[in-house]
């Protein structure tokens, strides 16, 4: 998985994200989610409509953002579900804990 | 100043250096004032354990039963050569991983290097340094304890998990229960169920409730091998705590059992469950999606249709608030469950599987075949086939045909 980070505004980052998103991207995304701890955001949008596929360990991966989000108030959106993404989004039901754009 | 700095090879701790002393060295050589030098210079540095051959037939006699550490070769032999030697030797299995040295005085290079072609390790020059020899020896064996060492950890772990995994086998239906449950239903029941290491986090169940009702579930915990073993054994432990009361209110019983979970488990880790309950009473199928993939069922009329509904995986969130839906499950009908493996196949061109294009190829099957275990064995084939035998997750098909 590849990303890259942009500071929208002091309260708002923006996360794009492209490739494959699996268990190999664990320390990469963890690390992503300490800095979103340590800034003083208060929105995440994710931008994943350039992820090719994603599997559970991923799923795994929003979950533990969604629960740092959480602990710190930080509200989170998802935008871009396409594909494989799109529908492992849906069999999991992943919009009952995040807001999903699907485009 | 410089020893600071310096990290010094392995073998020179206590235990290693016994080890490499201990290690039963062969030389074979036709000079007799070569070999009892060869042998002196072992003596003198603490080998224990040398054998001298003066013909490459003994050597080769000997090595048959017994597996040395190291072998030493002159490559200049009448009757067997060196050559001939290290050709006949690495053709033994119990061999394959012994360090052979080629000992030769020739001066041709094309000639001694021809020696690793034969399967030798190394090749020493004649008549060679003592140091060098003595260096080159406890290199060679010291790479060859640890390989042992490694080879017996691999093993011990092998070994673990295939007790785990029989004991993880113990958790589901055997075919005893299965059969039981096959006549008191009026059912047929076939699973397929294969961890893609040895354990794995596929899980599925079938278990008597009363005299018209039992429960059928498959489920899939995130993660490969051990963690996800571990997580398998958890969710049969809070179940089997349960009363049957309970076991025949799926989202009753998922809302239990996620809540624990949730609890207990890291915040990434989460498993995807579908259960059921088959009432053969009121020709009715109660479920409850957690994040799983839609079952299929093939209805005796000949109609394929998606179990509808969804909810959360278990343990992803505190509250996920199942519900329980029903479907009309009647005599003749067939309900297909699957794990993930099947949704997140790719073919060569890179498209997913679609489960929906699998359900209507259900319908290839002539309608007298269509046995739980025919339709079984049809969706392994048809993967097999999609993927062209590539798929890399745990697997597992359950199949549950009420008879006519």
């Amino acid at each position: 998985m590849d990303y890259q980070l942009t500071e929208k505004s002091p309260q708002e980052l923006h996360l794009a994200m492209s490739g494959r998103f699996t268990y190999t991207d664990n320390a990469t995304f963890r690390q992503i989610i300490q800095d979103l701890r340590n800034g003083t955001y208060k929105h995440l949008q994710l931008d994943i409509s350039r992820l090719e596929y994603i599997d559970s360990a991923a799923l795994g991966m929003l979950l533990l953002l969604n629960d740092a989000a959480t602990k710190t108030g930080i509200s989170i959106s998802l935008t871009g579900a396409n594909g494989q993404i799109r529908k492992m989004l849906e069999i999991s039901n992943f919009d009952e804990i995040f807001h999903i754009g699907y485009n | 100043m410089l020893d600071k700095e310096i990290h010094k090879p392995r073998w020179e701790d206590a235990i290693t250096q016994k080890r490499i002393a201990e290690s039963h060295i062969i030389v074979v050589d036709d000079d007799k004032t070569s070999l009892s030098l060869l042998q002196h210079t072992f003596a003198k540095h603490h080998f224990t354990n040398v054998a001298a051959f003066t013909s490459g037939q003994q050597a080769l006699d000997y090595c048959r039963f017994n597996t040395p550490d190291l072998i030493i070769i002159d490559l200049l032999m009448p009757g067997m050569t060196g050559f001939d030697l290290c050709q006949e030797l690495r053709k033994l299995k119990s061999l394959n991983t012994v360090p052979i040295f080629a000992y030769t005085a020739l001066e041709n290079p094309h000639q001694r290097i021809s020696v690793f072609d034969l399967g030798a390790s190394d090749v020493l020059h004649k008549p060679v340094m003592e140091d060098e020899l003595v260096a080159r020896c406890k290199l060679h064996l010291e790479r060859r304890h640890i390989l042992r060492d490694l080879h017996a950890y691999r093993d011990k772990v092998n070994q673990d998990l295939t007790l785990a995994r029989e004991m993880q086998n113990l958790l589901m239906p055997d075919a005893e229960a299965i059969a039981a449950m096959e006549a008191q239903y009026q059912v047929e029941i076939s699973t397929y169920f294969e961890p893609s290491l040895l354990i794995g986090g596929d899980f599925w169940g079938a278990t008597p409730i009363d005299a018209n009702r039992f429960m059928i579930f498959t489920g899939d915990f995130t993660g490969h091998g051990v963690t996800a073993a571990i997580n398998v054994f958890r969710f049969y432990t809070l179940r089997e705590k349960m009363n049957k009361e309970i076991w025949a209110a799926p989202s009753y019983l998922l809302n239990i059992i996620n809540r624990r979970l949730f609890d207990i488990l890291p915040v990434e880790l989460f498993a995807t469950v579908f259960y059921g309950v088959v009432d053969k009473e009121k020709n009715e199928l109660a479920y409850t999606l957690a994040g799983s993939p839609s079952p299929l069922i093939l209805r005796a009329c000949g109609k394929v249709e998606l179990v509808k509904g969804k909810g959360l995986p278990l343990a992803a969130v505190q509250s996920p608030g199942y519900k329980t839906h029903t479907v009309p499950f009647y005599s003749g009908d067939t309900l297909v469950m699957y794990t993930d493996a099947l949704i997140e196949a790719k073919n060569e061109q890179g498209d997913f599987l679609e489960i929906e294009k699998l359900g209507e190829s259900l319908l290839d099957l002539p309608e007298e075949q269509r046995s739980a275990r025919n339709i079984q064995s049809h969706i392994y084939a048809y993967l097999s086939d999609f993927t062209d035998d590539a798929w890399d997750d745990d697997l597992t098909i359950t199949v549950c045909h009420r008879k006519e």
